[in-house]
Order: C-alpha cells, then sequence, then structure tokens
C-alpha cells in the first residue's frame, strides 16, 4: 500500500513538471513570436563588433561616456588616479617643469551628451541600431570588477550597446593582442626611461607593439623624428611635439586612458627617505632611515616574489632590478629626484650628440677592492647586446641608440662593433647611431647597463655569475649579504662604496610574504617597517598617520582594434 | 612477495614515465612562452626561443627532454636563470615535509584517537562531540583557520612566530602545520568511528568476547586492527596532499615550499620546472599508494598474497 502511495506521488511529480516545462516553453514561444512580430514592422539593424571600434565616432563615445573617478575611488581605492591623457603625471620633466603642466587633464573627458552626440553619428554613419562589443580583460578580482562597471556605464549611456567581457590569462590575452583577435583590450604600459616616447613610440605604425594597429602619419612622424630624427637637436621644439603627438592619438582614440596606477603603503613612524623611481628599480634606500635594533639601523621590508637573478645583463623583473639599483651604480646614478654623478665624475657630448665621453671617478671601487673601470662598462654592454648571452633586454640598447645594437643583437654583426669603447681606465666613449635625448638617465636608470666586473665573472664562471649571495659583485651602496629563494634576501651597508658616508642603514630585510594579510598582520606585530596595501586592505589604514599613496608611471587604458583585421 | 615487489616497481617506472610523456605534451600545448615580457621585441624571442632549443619539433625536444631524465637531469628553469631544476626542489623540499609530517604525525594519531573513543562512547556526549568537531573540521577552510590561528596566536599572543622563520625552525611550523591538520584529524576520526562501530557489531568480536577475552584486548587487538585498514586507505592519498605542500597555507605563513613553487613555475610557463615538481608528484604518490598496498598485507591476513607470509 505504501509503496503504491509512492509510485502514484512519482508519477504525479513527473506529470506535474513536464506540464510545467511545457507552459512554460509555450509561453516562451509565446514572447518570441510577439518579437518576430515587432521585428517584422521595424527591423533591428546589427553591425558586427570590430567593424564598430573602427570607427572614429565609436570610439569617440565611448571615450566619453565613463566616468573614471568611481573606478579609481570606489574599485581601486589606492592612490591611482583617473586618466584623460596617456603620458603619466610627475614623470618627465623639463627645466623643472611637468610634461602635464600645460594640460594636466588630458583629452575627451566623461560627458554623456557629447558621447550620445558622437554615438549618433557612429550610428548614421555605419546604418546601426545595435551592436555587441567585446572587451577583453585580465583574470584578475580587481580588474573584473572595474570591466563590469565600463561594462554598466557603456549600456547605460549609449543606446543600442552592449558590452561582453572575455577575461583571458595573461599570456593568453598578450597572444590574442598580438593576432588581432580582439575588439577592444584593456591593458597597461609601464616606462623603460623617462621620457615621453617610452609610451608614444609603441602606437607608432608598424612598431610590434602596435596591435591595434593604429594608424596616423602624422603623429608616427613626430615620436620617429623625436627618436632619431630632427627634433632630437632641438629640445623645445621636441617637447611641444611630442605633446601634439599625444594630442593626436588621444582625440583619434588610439586609446582610452583609464588611470594612472597608484599605490598604497603604510610605514612606521621613524622610517623616511625611501625614494621612489620613475623608470629601473622602483626604489632606493641609500638615503633612507630606520630605528635601531641590536644597535644596527635595520630597514625590514615585504616583497612578494623571488628575486629570479642578479646577473646584471640578464635581468629583466621588477625584483631583480630593485636589489640591483642598491647593489650597484651605473655611470650616473637615481637621486632624490633626477640623476646624479655616479661612478662617472662628469661628461662630454659631441656637437652632433652622437659622442658621449665619460670620465670616472678614481675613488669608485668594487666590494673586493678593485677599481671600477672604463672596461667594466664596456665588458657589461657587449656582454648585454652578445646574441650568446641570451639576454631578454638585449634590444634595450638599441633603444639606448648604442651604434650597431640591432644588428649585433640579431646576430647580423660581430660583438666588437658596439659604440662603446673603453680609452683607459678612466675614460669610456660611447658612439651612437642618432642623437637621444634620454641616454644618460637611460643607462643611470637601468640595471642592465651597470657594470660588470669581467675578472669576476671569470672567476665565478659565466654560469654561475649572479645566481647566488656570494656569486654577486657589489660596487653601490648595499652589498647582497644573504639570497635563499622562497624566504627572501638582505642587503647590508658597502664599506667600499666611494660615497658610502650618504648611507645610513646599516642593512635592508626582505621577506618574501605573498599574502597581503600576513603581511599586515606583520607590519602590527612590529616584525616589518612598512608594506604595501591592497585595496581591500586600503580601508582600515586609510585615516592613519603613518598611511600614504604613490603615484606610479604606469598606464591602464582601452586599447581599440582600429584598423577591422 | 618479491616477485610481486618486483612487478609493482616495474609497473611505477613504466607509470611515471607516461606521466612524465604526457605533461610534457601537454605543456606543448600551454600559450605563451617562458619569454613573456609584453615590451620583447619578436626578433628577441626569436634569438631567445632558438637559443634555448624552444623552435624545435615536438619529437626532437621530447626525445632531448628524455634522454636527460633517464640519466636523473631534470633540466634548468627559465625563470630561475637556468638554476638547476633539481636543486630549486630540493631546496625547498625540507621546509614543505617539517609542515606536512608534523600536519600528519598529529592529525592521524588524533584522529585515530578521537574516532576510536567516538566509537566506543557510541550515541553519548562525547561521541556527538567528536562528531560536531568532524563536522567543524572538514568545512572550515584552511585560509579561514590559518589566517584566524595566525591573528590569535601570532599576533595577538605572541606565542609563535606568525611566518617561517629560519632562527625558529620548528616553532614557525607549528601554526601552519596545525591549520593543515584539523582536515587530517577530522577525516582520519570520521572514518575510524565508522568502521569501528561496524567491527564492534560484528560476530567475530563477540565471539571473542564470548571466548572469555577481556574487554581491553578484544578492543586492541581484534577491533582496533580490522578498522585501521580503511584509514590507511585515507591516509596514503593524504600524506601526499601534505607532503607536496599546500599553497593555501605556505602562502599564509610564508613557508618557502614546493607548492608555491609550482604555482609560480605554471604562471611563468618555467617547462622544465613544471615538468619536475610533476615528476617529483607522482613519484610521491606511486609510492604511497605502494607502500600502503604493502601495509595491508601486513595488518590484513586476507589480503596477503601467495607464498606471503
Amino acid at each position: 500500500m505504501k509503496k503504491l502511495f509512492t509510485i502514484l506521488l512519482v508519477i504525479l511529480l513527473t506529470f506535474s513538471l513536464v506540464a510545467c516545462g511545457s507552459s512554460q516553453s509555450e509561453s516562451s514561444d509565446n514572447n518570441e513570436s510577439e518579437n518576430e512580430e515587432v521585428q517584422t514592422n521595424e527591423e533591428v539593424k546589427t553591425i558586427s563588433g570590430k567593424e564598430a571600434v573602427a570607427n572614429i565616432h565609436v570610439r569617440r563615445a565611448i571615450a566619453m561616456a565613463i566616468d573614471k573617478t568611481f573606478i579609481t575611488e570606489e574599485i581601486l581605492n589606492n592612490g591611482s588616479i583617473p586618466a584623460d591623457y596617456y603620458i603619466p603625471k610627475n614623470f618627465v620633466y623639463k627645466d623643472g617643469e611637468d610634461f602635464r603642466k600645460d594640460n594636466p587633464e588630458g583629452y575627451l573627458h566623461y560627458n554623456v551628451e557629447k558621447a550620445q552626440e558622437e554615438w549618433k553619428m557612429a550610428k548614421e554613419e555605419l546604418d546601426f541600431d545595435e551592436v555587441e562589443i567585446e572587451i577583453m580583460n585580465f583574470d584578475s578580482e580587481s580588474s573584473r570588477k572595474i570591466m563590469e562597471y565600463i561594462q554598466a556605464e557603456l549600456e547605460k549611456n549609449l543606446p543600442g550597446a552592449s558590452i561582453a567581457i572575455n577575461k583571458q590569462p595573461f599570456k593568453n590575452k598578450l597572444k590574442l593582442a598580438q593576432d588581432r583577435d580582439f575588439e577592444i583590450d584593456f591593458a597597461g604600459w609601464g616606462p623603460d626611461y623617462v621620457d615621453p616616447t617610452t609610451f608614444l613610440e609603441i602606437f607608432r605604425t608598424n612598431s610590434g607593439h602596435n596591435t591595434g594597429d593604429y594608424n596616423n602619419e602624422e603623429f608616427t612622424n613626430i615620436v620617429n623624428s623625436a627618436m632619431t630624427g630632427d627634433l632630437t637637436t632641438d629640445i623645445d621644439k621636441r617637447w611641444e611635439a611630442l605633446k601634439k603627438a599625444e594630442k593626436i592619438m588621444l582625440e583619434e582614440v588610439a586609446i582610452m586612458p583609464i588611470y594612472q596606477k597608484g599605490g598604497a603603503i603604510v610605514q612606521k613612524p621613524y622610517v623616511s627617505g625611501i625614494y621612489k623611481q620613475a623608470v629601473g628599480g622602483d626604489y632606493i634606500y641609500k638615503y633612507a632611515d630606520s630605528q635601531e635594533i641590536d644597535g644596527k639601523k635595520v630597514l625590514r621590508l615585504i616583497e612578494t616574489s623571488d628575486t629570479p637573478t642578479m646577473d646584471t645583463n640578464k635581468a629583466t623583473n621588477q625584483v631583480s632590478f630593485i636589489r640591483m639599483a642598491n647593489v650597484l651604480e651605473g655611470l650616473y646614478t637615481p637621486d632624490k629626484k633626477g640623476i646624479k654623478p655616479g661612478v662617472a665624475k662628469d661628461y662630454e657630448v659631441s656637437e652632433d650628440g652622437k659622442t658621449y665621453t665619460f670620465h670616472l671617478r678614481e675613488e669608485a671601487k668594487w666590494e673586493n677592492g678593485d677599481q671600477v673601470t672604463a672596461h667594466d662598462f664596456e665588458y657589461s654592454w657587449k656582454r648585454l647586446v652578445n646574441p650568446d648571452t641570451g639576454a631578454e633586454y638585449a634590444y634595450i640598447a638599441k633603444t639606448a641608440g648604442l651604434a650597431n645594437a640591432e644588428a649585433i643583437t640579431n646576430g647580423e654583426m660581430e660583438v666588437d662593433k658596439l659604440g662603446v669603447k673603453a680609452i683607459d681606465n678612466q675614460t669610456l666613449e660611447v658612439q651612437l647611431d642618432t642623437p637621444v635625448p634620454y641616454f644618460v638617465e637611460l643607462v643611470a636608470y637601468f640595471p642592465p647597463f651597470f657594470p660588470v666586473n669581467e675578472d669576476f665573472v671569470n672567476k665565478v664562471g659565466e654560469d654561475k655569475f649572479g645566481k647566488t649571495a656570494e656569486t654577486v659583485l657589489a660596487n653601490g651602496p648595499f652589498t647582497l649579504d644573504k639570497w635563499e629563494l622562497g624566504y627572501g634576501d638582505e642587503l647590508a651597508k658597502n664599506d667600499t662604496y666611494w660615497n658610502k658616508d650618504i648611507v645610513k642603514l646599516d642593512r635592508v630585510t626582505f621577506r618574501i610574504v605573498k599574502d597581503n594579510n600576513t603581511a599586515v598582520n606583520l607590519y602590527e606585530g612590529g616584525k616589518v617597517d612598512r608594506v604595501g596595501l591592497s585595496s581591500e586592505n586600503v580601508n582600515k589604514y586609510q585615516n592613519s598617520p603613518n598611511f600614504s599613496t604613490l603615484k606610479n608611471p604606469t598606464m591602464f587604458y582601452l586599447q581599440f582594434n582600429t584598423q577591422q583585421k | 612477495m618479491i616477485k610481486y615487489i618486483g612487478e609493482r616497481v616495474v609497473y611505477s617506472i613504466i607509470t611515471l614515465l607516461l606521466i612524465i610523456s604526457i605533461t610534457f605534451l601537454l605543456l606543448q600545448f600551454l600559450p605563451g612562452s617562458p619569454f613573456n615580457d609584453q615590451k620583447l621585441p619578436d626578433a628577441q624571442k626569436e634569438i631567445l626561443n632558438e637559443k634555448y632549443g624552444l623552435n624545435d619539433p615536438i619529437p626532437v625536444k621530447y626525445m632531448r627532454y628524455m634522454s636527460k631524465v633517464i640519466k636523473g637531469d631534470f633540466g634548468k628553469s627559465f625563470n630561475y636563470d637556468n638554476k638547476d631544476v633539481l636543486g630549486l626542489i630540493t631546496l625547498r623540499l625540507p621546509k614543505t615535509i617539517a609542515v606536512g609530517v608534523q600536519a600528519l604525525i598529529w592529525g592521524v594519531l588524533l584522529g585515530i584517537v578521537f574516532g576510536a573513543v567516538a566509537a566506543l562512547k557510541q550515541g553519548e556526549i562525547t561521541d556527538n562531540l567528536v562528531i560536531l568537531f568532524v563536522i567543524l573540521g572538514v568545512s572550515i577552510p584552511s585560509f579561514v583557520l590559518g589566517s584566524l590561528i595566525q591573528l590569535f596566536f601570532g599576533l595577538k599572543l605572541e606565542l609563535l612566530p606568525m611566518v617561517f622563520d629560519h632562527s625558529k625552525y620548528w616553532a614557525s611550523t607549528i601554526l601552519p602545520a596545525v591549520s593543515l591538520t584539523l582536515y587530517v584529524i577530522s577525516s582520519v576520526a570520521r572514518f575510524m568511528r565508522t568502521e569501528l562501530v561496524e567491527v564492534l557489531n560484528s560476530e567475530y568480536i563477540l565471539l571473542a568476547r564470548a571466548k572469555g577475552l577481556k574487554k581491553s584486548t578484544v578492543i586492541t587487538r581484534h577491533a582496533l586492527r580490522n578498522a585501521l585498514i580503511p584509514v590507511i586507505t585515507v591516509v596514503g592519498p593524504m600524506t601526499v596532499y601534505l607532503l607536496t605542500g599546500s599553497v593555501v597555507a605556505e602562502k599564509i605563513f610564508g613557508v618557502p615550499g614546493v607548492g608555491l613553487l609550482l604555482i609560480e613555475a605554471v604562471n611563468m610557463n618555467d617547462y622544465f620546472l613544471i615538468l619536475g615538481i610533476a615528476t617529483f608528484y607522482s613519484t610521491l604518490y606511486i609510492s604511497v599508494v605502494f607502500i600502503v598496498d604493502l601495509l595491508y598485507t601486513v595488518i590484513d591476513p586476507r589480503v596477503r598474497l601467495q607464498g606471503g607470509k
């Protein structure tokens, strides 16, 4: 009896479910047919997303339809600033004047009315009512939030637009961009050297990084001329021309800037003098001060990832660069602001701007007592471009304008033909292919241009150089004292550094902690002196006197596929 | 028995070679290359690919790698500037083991005790408490537990180091081990309780009691021994899980272990490092399964193999 009842119940349930399902499908059928009726009355015209973003009015509409302050203040909340510009603020100066001084706010500001006007023009020109546009995104949590906001804004402000988000792991995203397999790409760019061209050059026609195939002859000519042509000799004219170049590409919306990246930190009140650099290794500690522990001044810091290598020429990673900026010193060296003489006392430039002669100071010493000579630079730079070294940053030698660099890195010319020569121990002569206005700054900031002691490399072995603390030879303010993969490393004051009197700290320690909550706990427990904050930890410290934000010269933007390829 | 062991060893090696080969092939389909810098010009990337033999056809790369593996050379890491893969793994292994073994020993011992007590006091308050503990233990994620004990024992009470510290090696491995062990205790206790309850209700226990054996003898010699068999089955894979390093615990407690190394290797397309760690994991897994199978024959006469005594 009980069994029978159960069976009945099951049958009943099944029937009701089926009935439900069919009635639902019936009702949806009805809806569809209603829709069809509407459609037959007035056909909805659509176009592809690629076709849409290739149109300048579509791009201008998008660029003006998003309120970026919400992204920086509510989503990122870490000192990032909303940007309608591409060359970052506080990045490059001429006679102490910021590149952005005349035009701090950039172009194409948030303005829904204007955006809708452009959108209407686009609709007329391309003849469409609705369009679906896909935006390629990073797979991080914060970029998901940013993109969901952008999606909502665009769909709200541009009638008929629907936005699809295509989340991709970083490596895949790079490849899809390279293959032109995208409509809009959420991307970022950071500088290699202190000059507007480090940002502008990637949007030149045929630049390898111009994945959106932005094509404007005037823009390309200005940037080319500023890098290797006539403009290199007239600094003032060059400065104005580069401002114009930025205006051209932003008004044609090669990209839509979103924000200039910031960073939020807390640091103990006794810590001071940590200077942030625009390029190269992020921080310099030679002027830093901290509290005494057991009679020694120690600065304790957190790092989130390993130092992959300390091989001067092969390093590519920011963590390695920070170590090198503090352990090594180039011809010129980063100062509190800008650069000042380092291993070189001074230099002369020839009339044509192509020959630099550096005079090195005799008192500059390596950690082992050897003198730092012009040969150490010649050896280092040749090692950088030598294809046998396999240095990823070999191409930076071409950016610096070093004579024959490109042919040598491509293996088409002998390494000895590189435009660098030690005349004697104290004199280094450098030949450039074209005048490069930012040459001295590039070799001052960029670690692969720092000197390498040939005898030392031969002694420890080419394949072991820079792989352990023992196979690193310092000539800068600090030595690399300890280094354990996965755990961290320690810098100690270098007593053989020629300018050691400016160095206040006895020791800088880096402990690798990947979890930001753990890092914050260590800070609270007094185990570290300074910590970077992830956005969820910012709220906790925002009102603390120990809280501060940093501006990085890194830009994030939407890049448009402008050529319908 | 010796023949059986010999056969198993041969099969294990074949399995291992298959795993290496399949992993090798799968890695070839990963997008990108170890040279991921978006600023790297194509020409330069090509030179690097050529230098490191990444442009060769897959069979050539495969043969080159396998011929090295057979000699015990697992290649070099791309990301860590050509450091030896084996060296990178062995550098980090001791810390992972220090944490894992502690978690395992505490987990298994406490798990057996909790499970046994619960089974013997079936239906009583103690039993219910253990069941509650077990439910909490399997449902609280280790990152929540880890963060909580770090905050409480590390920051507030300052009893134990918050992160791994060389100068306090053992003290600093306690918190990560605790964060992992709760799950082990719970799983083992759950199995132990279920099995022991079943065994205690079986007829041979009744027989043993009827023979006049003392209750304690019956429990230790007959009941526990039988209940342990399924427990060993769960402990095997758990050992592998603990010794390969929990990414979560390593991240929260800053333990420089193998778990994080693998994550980094995958992120950076560090092919040989990924392969090396995968091989290491597989070897560990195969050996543990093998040892568990051998243990069965020691504990349970019913699975003893022909000719084995």
